[in-house]
């Protein structure tokens, strides 16, 4: 058994493995996460909007031990990982990171926001550090605005969104 | 001594994920690319461990064994032999969970856990065999191969 604990540095070596498949293979493979991720939050985000999002993660912040917080204000929801635990693992890890690792967050988490009829702005802000943040809004054009404000100051790179 | 060692919750639906990818992998690529995945997890993540075997010193792989099915709450037990030390699984908590979650427990995660123990002792004077023995049981031997003996 791979302990749940120590799941994350299988997951990282799975990234490593299917990014060497070719350009599109992790793409094809966050639609199939996200789709798995439906059973967990889909119903909660499309009834409950950012309520429903604040939820999950609140959970997520206490049962993976998070240093993190959730924000619900001004229409908005929205995370910081201060240290995220998952990127934390798979530095903390013999193997080495996936230098994409980070990308797989984003990557299940946007194709939900659109099935949610929400617009979210996700910022890595480096994929190196365990840090990152994202804003939930219900209009396009607020989650357009932020979107702007953080590519100025991070950089295309980092920033992704799901409009 | 333990390379990894975790505190706080146990996030257990991280095990539906382990499966699903065990999945994915098969689905898209093949039974070679699970085999390599878990090869490359078992000797490059559990560097330490798979050394320690290759090293004849199997001391982690047994606190691993202990740390990890403790805090998952699986029912257990290690008996140790002057040739062999076996894991009893007598309630795994990665299948329980999964039965919770989808009302049955998954065999590819005893068949990755076979593929992870196999590639965990190569190159090492021991074998890691895995039994099942039921749908939630199962058998984990380590010991020294005939032509080690």
């Amino acid at each position: 058994m791979i302990p749940s604990d120590h799941f994350v540095r299988f997951y990282n070596e799975v990234f490593k493995f299917i990014d060497a498949q070719g350009p599109e293979e992790l793409k094809k493979y966050y639609d199939r996460v996200s789709k798995n991720q439906e059973y967990h939050c889909l119903k909660l985000f499309t009834e409950e909007k950012l309520e429903g999002m604040y939820k999950y993660w609140e959970h997520i912040r206490i049962e993976e031990n998070c240093d993190m917080v959730n924000r619900l204000e001004d229409g908005c929801y929205s995370f910081e990982f201060f240290s995220c635990p998952s990127l934390s693992k798979a530095v903390d890890n013999d193997a080495g990171p996936c230098p994409k690792y980070c990308n797989h967050c984003p990557g299940w988490i946007l194709p939900l926001m659109t099935k949610a009829g929400v617009f979210a702005v996700y910022n890595l802000i480096d994929r190196k550090q365990p840090r990152c943040e994202m804003f939930v809004f219900t209009e396009k054009e607020r989650a357009a605005k932020q979107a702007a404000l953080l590519i100025e100051k991070y950089g295309k790179d980092v920033i992704l969104t799901n409009f | 001594m333990l390379r990894y060692q975790s505190k706080g919750e146990v996030h257990k639906d991280f095990h539906r994920l382990t499966c699903a990818t065990l999945h994915y992998l098969i689905d898209n690529y093949g039974q070679d690319a699970l085999v390599q995945v878990l090869k490359n997890t078992a000797q490059k993540v559990y560097k330490t461990i798979h050394e320690g075997l290759k090293n004849e010193v199997p001391d982690e792989l047994v606190e691993f064994w202990t740390y990890y099915l403790e805090r998952e709450n699986g029912d257990f037990s290690i008996e140790k032999t002057e040739d062999v030390i076996r894991l009893v699984v007598r309630d795994c908590p990665a299948l329980r969970h999964l039965a919770k979650l989808d009302g049955k427990p998954d065999p590819l995660m005893c068949e990755g856990t076979a593929i992870f123990n196999h590639a965990l002792a190569e190159g090492s004077p021991y074998e890691l065999t895995t039994e099942r023995t039921g749908d939630f049981s199962c058998i984990q031997t380590l010991k020294k191969r005939e032509s080690e003996k």
